[in-house]
């Protein structure tokens, strides 16, 4: 399946609707078999699938955790509660309330509207500081955000009411609302998540470096779902606000957090329909768990009251499933992969023309001029010049430790130089990693770095989608797949394939770049002969189909030999010798600090 | 002049408490990267064991014994059973564990005692204060500080001197070449959480000498932040950082406290927050953190 945004926006109407249904009919014939209290319960189940897939919209596509979502609703329902009550009863609750919004009264589509600005505002700052984060940092600030929001709720007494209850909010909030505008969310979700910026972000999710390597925008891609997401939380908050009516700070904090996070990580946090099923279980579960601590009555017996039996479930069902199933109970799957099974059709698979070369009409040359790079003081690259023409392969090669990832990374982007220039072209390097991708730079690492959740046909089409968007000839998914071999594993997961594969995979995903230049980092690197070999056809492939200049580091001297028609030999941070294969095998000074006397009689 | 030494004099003794909590936190982090959230779960089971204890009619010092004991097999139990399980998966799905164990302490803890509050008695001298160059100090204070200055000098003579010491400061750097070199590592790791439950029931017993014996549910979520703040301030991962980052957060909420203007005080803990906002996003190491170690 390819990822555009028309089949985005399908497969997110597909996967609303599938999903509405079933909740629908669940919450409808819950409200009409329980009446007004049913009703409530109904709604208030419709706030949690809100409340989650929005959360999982961020979660689940960026991998990174968030705490601080439940600050969003809280955010969208005090500012819904702020500017929708009578003012008659705000000139008691908050006369003294800032901008004179204690005699404002908006109606209640216009203060919704009014509050999801004010929300995704919010989100637009907080994303700004969140999205070069990752990890741990990012979840603490996120925490640190629902902590300051409370903080200010509590404590903001003349424009919240403080921690006590803010009341008078109309309570309007009617099941079928409520279950449009979940389906709102769904759809937002859903589409987001098979749209080719959900596709990116999970990459990145997967792998950081070498998304940012194949050009994908990962902060950027990071601020605008999380702003995505904030707003549907913050959406959820209003439909809480007009249910209840009446709000306190207490509503929007850990409890609220402990819950939501519950059921995300239930159903699983990368699917929207996991989102749902989370929801859906978890809500069963806790009506029963809170029954049973109630102290119900069956028959004539009635057990004793066990209030925290619910918490203790919820708890419970978080640790379980971290153990047993860390991505939830579905995982990657979405209620519409059924209908796929129907759709697909086969691939095919024999009888492929060799692919067109994409060669680009105005060539220009890759070149370092006196790069140096230390590390704590010590001098890891020191001075090196070099350039690679068009089309050209270009082998690195020196002993252990003289440098070569250094300049390799150097070369794209990864680090930075301390001094001296690289261009490609009359342009200087980009100073951000995906921009080095998108001026034409492509790289594979020395320890394999693919996207392993995505297929390896995702793999190939994160990068061409990101290619497009610079270069006009591309290589597409299916034609890359076909030329490097591997057609037949195409939608497997990459984290799974056999190694010469995944190798294969990734040297494909770097000429999907569409690059001039394309970086190999030991791309043998433990392979039996036959493997590297193939490996060697493979990179000549590369070559032929993209016209673009190589650059192979590597340890396997008779590799390089064979495959390269000019070598760069490295010692100590400094480039030794350069030349053709003959020239650099017959150098006194490559064998002396590379080879070794002993070795040099061998290799002739 | 001595309206501030004695602000000074507060801001110490309770950041003392979040150094001592923070480096708890820190010792497990650590070893092998997980934040435990239900680090405050452990003061709840230790405070609550205390009070059990009273019922029984036990003197107050094996009320604070037994329930520092509680708190170390608790720990020990919590490794055992959710975190364990866990150990080598990333760091978000162990700090979500530990979310989940925190929840289902709190949760056991209501359905055995009850969400309402109940009191420790604290003994007497707790409540008294002492004069002392025109400072008055509460002596829960200066209990707090000679406590917590004794349990961090037997730690660094424990990580310095002994072979235990070394093999879990070894680990502490590089748990994975500890390992290769002969370290134990379910060893380790039950000593960390040992450890770490240690601090936390020690904390306990001060946490409880400062609020006059006040127990709740939900009474470690609030220590827990604060030390999850201290450690961030301080460096994540570095012990040295963790106390540094305790001490300095006390001084900062007290300060806070005393000389913002009355309307907004409150605020005090989103303030605390925002600022462990700044610090992650100027300094990620932290104030005492190691210098960025370049990986690529």
């Amino acid at each position: 399946m390819t990822h555009s945004w028309s089949r985005a926006a399908q497969a997110g109407i597909v996967r609303a609707i599938m999903l509405a249904i079933p909740i629908a009919v669940l919450t409808m014939g819950w409200a009409a078999f329980k009446g007004a209290g049913g009703e409530r319960l109904a709604i208030a189940t419709v706030v949690n699938v809100i409340l989650v897939v929005s959360i999982g919209l961020f979660v689940g596509n960026s991998g990174v955790e968030s705490f601080g979502h439940v600050a969003f609703a809280a955010i969208g329902a005090y500012a819904m509660a702020i500017l929708t009550t009578d003012p008659l009863v705000k000139r008691t609750r908050i006369p003294d309330a800032p901008f004179g919004l204690s005699d404002v009264h908006l109606g209640v589509w216009t203060g919704a509207l009014v509050a999801l600005l004010i929300v995704a505002i919010v989100a637009v700052f907080i994303g700004f500081v969140l999205k070069r984060m990752s990890g741990i940092s990012a979840t603490i600030v996120t925490l640190a955000l629902l902590i300051v929001v409370n903080g200010v709720l509590n404590n903001w007494v003349s424009m919240t009411g403080g921690a006590e209850a803010f009341y008078g909010i109309p309570a309007v909030m009617t099941l079928p609302i409520a279950l449009g505008a979940m389906t709102i969310v769904l759809f937002v979700a859903g589409a987001f998540r098979s749209s080719p910026m959900g596709l990116q972000l999970q990459a990145s999710r997967d792998d950081a470096l070498a998304a940012g390597a194949m050009g994908v925008n990962t902060s950027g891609l990071r601020w605008v779902s999380f702003v995505l997401s904030a707003v549907g939380a913050g959406a959820g908050g209003i439909v809480l606000a007009l249910l209840l009516g009446t709000i306190t700070p207490k509503d929007f904090y850990l409890t609220l957090t402990f819950i939501t996070i519950a059921m995300l990580m239930l159903g699983g946090k990368r699917s929207t329909s996991g989102a749902v099923l989370g929801v859906i279980i978890i809500t069963i579960g806790n009506e029963v768990f809170r029954w049973i601590g109630d102290g119900p009555t069956l028959g004539t017996v009635t057990f004793p009251q066990l209030p925290g039996f619910s918490n203790l479930f919820l708890g419970l069902v978080i640790i379980i499933m971290m153990i047993a199933r860390p991505k939830g109970l579905l995982g990657d799957w979405e209620i519409d992969d059924v209908l796929r099974r129907w759709r697909r059709q086969p691939r095919p698979t024999v009888g492929v023309e060799p692919l067109e070369s994409v060669a680009s009409a105005s060539p220009v040359s890759l070149r370092a001029d006196n790069v140096v790079r230390h590390f704590s003081g010590v001098a890891a690259v020191d001075g090196v010049s070099l350039h690679v023409e068009p089309g050209e392969i270009v082998g690195l090669i020196g002993p252990n430790g003289a440098g070569k990832t250094t300049l390799l990374n150097l070369l794209s982007g990864v680090l930075r130089p301390d001094s001296g220039t690289i261009q490609i072209g009359d342009r200087p390097l980009p100073t951000k990693l995906h921009r080095v991708a998108r001026a034409g730079l492509a790289r594979t690492f020395q320890n394999i770095r693919l996207f392993s959740d995505l297929t390896a046909e995702e793999n190939i089409e994160v990068t061409t989608m990101v290619a497009k968007a610079s270069h006009e000839a591309v290589l597409q998914p299916a034609d890359l797949l076909a030329a490097f071999g591997l057609v037949d594993v195409a939608d497997r997961a990459a984290g799974t394939l056999a190694y010469g594969n995944q190798r294969r995979l990734e040297i494909a995903r770097a000429a999907a770049v569409g690059a001039h230049f394309v970086l190999l980092d030991e791309p043998v690197a433990g392979m039996n002969e036959v493997e590297s070999r193939e490996l060697r056809e493979t990179i000549r492939e590369l070559n032929r189909l993209r016209g673009a200049g190589i650059i192979v580091v590597e340890h396997d001297l008779s590799f390089i030999l064979g495959l390269c028609q000019r070598i760069y030999v490295l010692d100590a941070g400094r480039i030794i010798a350069e030349g053709t294969p003959d020239e650099v095998r017959n150098d006194p000074k490559v064998i002396e600090a590379y080879i070794g006397s002993v070795a040099a009689d061998e290799l002739d | 002049m001595s309206e501030f030494l004695q602000q000074l004099v507060n801001g110490l003794s309770l950041g003392s408490t979040y150094a001592l909590l923070a480096l708890g936190l820190a010792i497990v982090f650590s070893i092998f990267g997980l934040v435990n959230f239900a680090y405050g779960e452990l003061i709840t089971i230790a405070a609550y064991m205390m009070y059990a204890c009273s019922g029984l009619g036990l003197p107050w010092i094996a009320q604070a014994v037994i329930g520092i004991i509680a708190a170390v097999v608790a720990s020990m139990l919590m490794d055992v059973i959710a975190f364990r399980p866990v150990r080598h998966a990333d760091g978000t799905t162990m700090l979500i564990t530990s979310f989940g164990v925190a929840i289902a302490v709190q949760a056991i803890v209501t359905i055995v005692v009850s969400a309402r509050s109940r009191t420790v008695p604290q003994p007497e001298w707790s409540s008294e204060s002492l004069s002392f160059l025109g400072l008055t100090l509460p002596s829960y204070q200066l209990f707090t500080v000679i406590i917590t200055a004794v349990a961090l000098i037997g730690l660094v003579l424990i990580l310095q001197r002994t072979t235990f010491g070394l093999a879990m400061r070894a680990s502490a750097e590089n748990f994975q070449t500890a390992r290769l070199l002969g370290v134990r590592s379910n060893r380790m790791v039950s000593s960390a959480f040992a450890l770490s439950g240690l601090l936390a029931g020690i904390g306990a017993v001060l946490i409880l000498a400062r609020t006059g014996g006040a127990l709740t549910p939900m009474m470690g979520v609030a220590p827990v932040l604060k030390a999850f703040v201290a450690i961030v301030i301080g460096g994540i991962g570095s012990l040295g950082g963790a106390v540094v980052g305790g001490l300095a957060l006390g001084v900062a909420e007290i300060a806070l406290r005393a000389y913002l203007p009355g309307e907004i005080s409150g605020l005090t803990d989103g303030i605390l927050f925002a600022l462990v906002v700044v610090v992650v996003l100027l300094r990620p190491q932290g104030i005492m953190g190691l210098k960025e170690r370049l990986r690529t």
